[in-house]
């Protein structure tokens, strides 16, 4: 299947196109079809992934990140910036604005930017990204088109944290109380400093973005409009991309590509999806506590198999809590080989064997098909060495309740990381519910020190060598069983021309340079 | 008359509310807090949570909420969508216009359709058109609703694109004129409205073929044919009116279903409507949209069971008689 995609798509994340650019005919409506609609028009109480990826088109930010993080932080190209810089210091970033208006013709300017990280960092809006700015201790507009980031240290990814999120304008958002953000209909702001804004929203139905009267004449983008179409069905939005309805659909099923592939001038593109799926084993409760039967249960489950034949081959087994596609991972670290025999070999040194198995209730959460299937070939998997699994789904509340609460064996969940890896609220040891996320009780003095140096690394090559020593411990000490990373695969129909897929966590990232043919 | 219905107005009262309060219940009973699902997929610190369940007044006791809400309610205000992110009214508004086209449209297709064929049934009875209509209407009516849609999809909107294939208007329909935009619903509306009436029509078809028959049968058939009354006047002015009562009642008790359960065929064809909604915010636990969709549907059971009462009562002279009497 990633030979047949691959043939199909050049490398991943890019469709067979023309030279980018070259070529380009402006005008024309880009039809995306969604299975999910938008939750909230502001970035800043917004959870959905859509809303959030369309947010981006509209409030644009200081930069747009290259997709480059595999080898180094990821860099940037200025948006509203123009350039920056960072001082002698080392902990005074300053950020000098392009000349740029809002699309209702008010300037845009440092104050907005000041504004946004009030907003960002304040505590009745709740943005779930304020962690990114922790670090920031204060923002000041020095002049119209100048900002200076104060940072309480050096470290490799300041400039990730002042480029993240949308600049809103401070004459239209400050007329709403932060207190009030979370109950604001934000769908009536339509403004913009983004290639588009907002022009109609149907919830249910279809959302409009149009080009952006002040986006200039001759650069991005492309299209006139951008529609999404909200069809919950998926099934119905591949018929739609056969038949030339839509233009584009993001998050075809695995065991769905091939057939989509074949369609007449379709395109597949799939692309790396910041993520990845493990099995947590409840560390408080025994045997899970010990690191030797969850390193058993690691090599009794093979992740190869489940990768083909649960993800049809888009994905890769994962080696640890640190993204393969991340520029902290260290390539020398590779996953726990499946060897049953010798899982066996240690589960019977612990005293299970065929008149004593384990046994333990293996929970995920209803109605995500793939987890739920990759419960069910654990229980076969597993029982090929005589321990009994029970697979068993929990809607979703239910599921996160019981594993804060520890009331869990083992369970199948993943994360999914918009930006950092913020790896110390998952394994910290200060991180046990109800501070933090650390739900199979994880506890080692040596990864909370490592985790310690990271957080105190002052450039990212220290980082990096503290990274690879915390995976190393973790990996050893197996709290997950590391199952895969995922890919998420789009696909565009016949008059799509240059779109690129190749940000993390932003597939529409390059939506304003993609263009359609006539 | 209007003693029936005033009568039947305020035994609903209770009914609605406690069907309100039981849903309440049944939500805040379900395990887990609605919080979680405004999380996201990552990591969030506490104190992020406790903000969050403050500013959606999560934090607040379920009877205080409970309390407040029906307050609020009472004045009109249903409250804030936390899944949607907006007034809960404005949801509704949104949903209920194309839900209602939808169920006119299925209404009109099962009521019509469903007549016309038991009618066609009964004047052919026992001969091959009957069986081939009743096997049809079986398999009709025992189709999944999703299958049915998406063979719908496949025939009318891809092999041969007549209708649309999604959605409850055209691009950029926004700008066009009523009339043409009213065409426009109406073309979308098409496939969503047969892949709803259709399998109730059989149903109908298949209740008014044996009510038909029966009817034929009946001393007044009898009387009005041995007074020369033509073949097509005893069906329609005499048989028709003594069978109608089931299908009314049936079609009466549809009508609450149409709207708040048209689930399947809504995501199936993309069409913004209530039984989305519902489902979404039973999903999201989007309580105060939980509670203003169940409040609607348990008002358009009261009204759909009145309706059916009523057209019973128009249209069979008998029920009348009995209702007066026992006055």
């Amino acid at each position: 299947m990633l030979l047949l995609s691959a043939a199909c798509c050049g490398r991943d994340g890019e469709a067979p196109a023309a030279q980018p650019g070259a070529g380009a005919q402006r005008g024309g409506t880009l039809v995306i079809g969604s299975t999910v609609d938008a939750d909230a028009w502001n970035e800043y109480v917004s959870q959905q992934t859509l809303a959030v990826n369309l947010l981006h088109r509209i409030y644009a930010r200081l930069g747009q990140e290259q997709g480059d993080a595999r080898e180094h932080p990821p860099t940037f190209a200025p948006v509203l910036a123009e350039s920056w810089s960072v001082a002698a210091d080392g902990v005074t970033l300053t950020v000098k604005l392009k000349p740029a208006s809002w699309s209702d013709g008010t300037p845009l300017t440092a104050a907005d930017v000041h504004y946004t990280w009030t907003a960002q960092v304040s505590p009745e809006v709740g943005w779930t990204g304020a962690s990114n700015k922790e670090r920031i201790k204060s923002v000041d507009a020095v002049d119209p088109r100048t900002v200076v980031f104060h940072f309480d240290r050096a470290y490799p990814e300041m400039l990730a944290d002042a480029m993240e999120g949308g600049i809103v304008p401070e004459h239209v958002f400050g007329k709403i109380p932060f207190a009030s953000w979370r109950t604001h209909d934000w769908s009536q702001e339509k403004i913009a400093s983004g290639p588009f804004v907002l022009s109609s929203w149907k919830p249910g139905e279809e959302i409009e973005l149009s080009r952006n009267p002040r986006s200039g004449d001759t650069g991005p983008p492309f299209v006139d409009k951008v529609v999404v179409r909200i069809v919950p069905d998926v099934g119905n939005l591949e018929t739609q991309l056969a038949a030339g309805a839509i233009d584009m659909m993001d998050g075809v099923p695995p065991q769905d590509a091939q057939r989509v592939a074949g369609t007449k001038g379709v395109t597949l593109i799939p692309y790396e999806n910041p993520m990845f799926d493990y099995v947590g084993w409840n560390g408080a409760k025994k045997p899970f506590d010990d690191p030797e039967v969850r390193r058993a249960l690691t090599l009794a489950i093979d992740r190869k198999a489940i990768v083909d034949d649960l993800l049809y081959g888009y994905g890769r087994v994962s080696t640890g809590p640190l993204l393969s596609t991340w520029w902290a991972s260290d390539p020398s670290l590779t996953a726990w080989p499946y060897d049953p025999d010798e899982a066996r070999r240690i589960l019977a040194g612990k005293g299970f064997d065929a008149a004593h198995p384990l046994s333990f209730e293996l929970t995920t959460n209803a109605g995500n098909r793939v987890r739920e299937a990759v419960t069910v070939k654990i229980q076969e998997q597993l029982g090929r060495i005589g321990v009994v699994v029970t697979p068993r789904a929990y809607e979703m509340k239910a599921f996160r309740e019981k594993n804060v609460a520890g009331k869990f064996d083992a369970y199948v969940a993943g994360w999914r990381f918009n930006g950092k890896l913020d790896l110390g609220s998952i394994f910290g040891g200060a991180a046990l519910p109800p501070n933090g996320s650390n739900v199979v009780s994880y506890r080692s003095a040596e990864a909370d020190r490592l985790l310690d140096a990271i957080g105190k690394a002052p450039d990212w090559t220290t980082a990096k060598a503290a990274y690879a020593q915390l995976a190393k411990r973790i990996h050893d000490d197996q709290p997950y069983t590391f199952l895969y990373e995922g890919k998420r695969i789009a696909a565009v129909g016949p008059r799509v021309r240059d779109m690129k897929i190749d940000v993390p966590a932003d597939p529409l990232a390059r939506l304003d340079s993609c263009w359609m043919a006539r | 008359m209007l003693g029936l219905v005033g009568r039947r107005l305020l035994s609903g009262i209770p009914l609605v509310l406690g069907v309100v309060t039981l849903t309440f219940l049944l939500v805040e009973a379900a395990p887990g807090r609605p919080v979680d699902l405004l999380l996201g997929d990552g990591p969030v610190p506490p104190e992020t949570r406790a903000r969050i369940e403050a500013a959606y007044g999560l934090d607040r006791p379920p009877l205080a909420r409970y309390l407040t809400w029906i307050g609020h309610a009472a004045r009109g205000d249903l409250g804030w969508s936390l899944s949607r992110g907006r007034p809960v009214s404005r949801v509704l508004a949104d949903a209920l216009p194309p839900t209602l086209g939808l169920a006119a449209g299925a209404l009109a297709v099962e009521l019509l359709l469903g007549v016309a064929v038991g009618a066609c049934q009964v004047i052919r009875r026992g001969g091959a058109l009957d069986a081939g209509l009743s096997v049809a209407g079986l398999v009709l009516a025992s189709a999944p609703t999703f299958w049915l849609g998406l063979m719908a999809i496949l025939l009318l909107a891809v092999a041969v694109p007549v209708f649309p294939p999604s959605s409850a208007h055209s691009i950029g329909a926004a700008a066009w004129s009523f009339p043409a935009r009213l065409a426009d619903g109406v073309w979308h509306g098409v496939l969503p409205a047969l892949v709803l009436g259709v399998p109730s029509a059989a149903v109908i078809a298949r209740f008014l073929r044996a009510g038909l028959a029966t009817a034929l049968d009946e001393g007044f058939v009898l009387a009005a044919r041995a007074r020369g009354a033509s073949r097509l006047r005893v069906l329609a002015a005499h048989a028709l009116p003594a069978a109608l009562g089931p299908v009314i009642t049936l079609a009466g008790l549809q009508l609450p279903m149409l709207v708040s359960g048209a689930l399947v065929v809504e995501v199936v064809f993309g069409w913004p409507g209530m039984g989305r909604v519902t489902y979404d915010a039973v999903l999201a636990s989007d309580l105060p949209v939980v509670l203003a969709a169940v409040l609607l549907a348990t008002v358009l059971v009261v009204a759909g069971s009145l309706l059916a009462d009523v057209g019973l009562a128009l249209a069979d002279p008998r029920v009348r008689t009995h209702r007066a009497s026992s006055r």
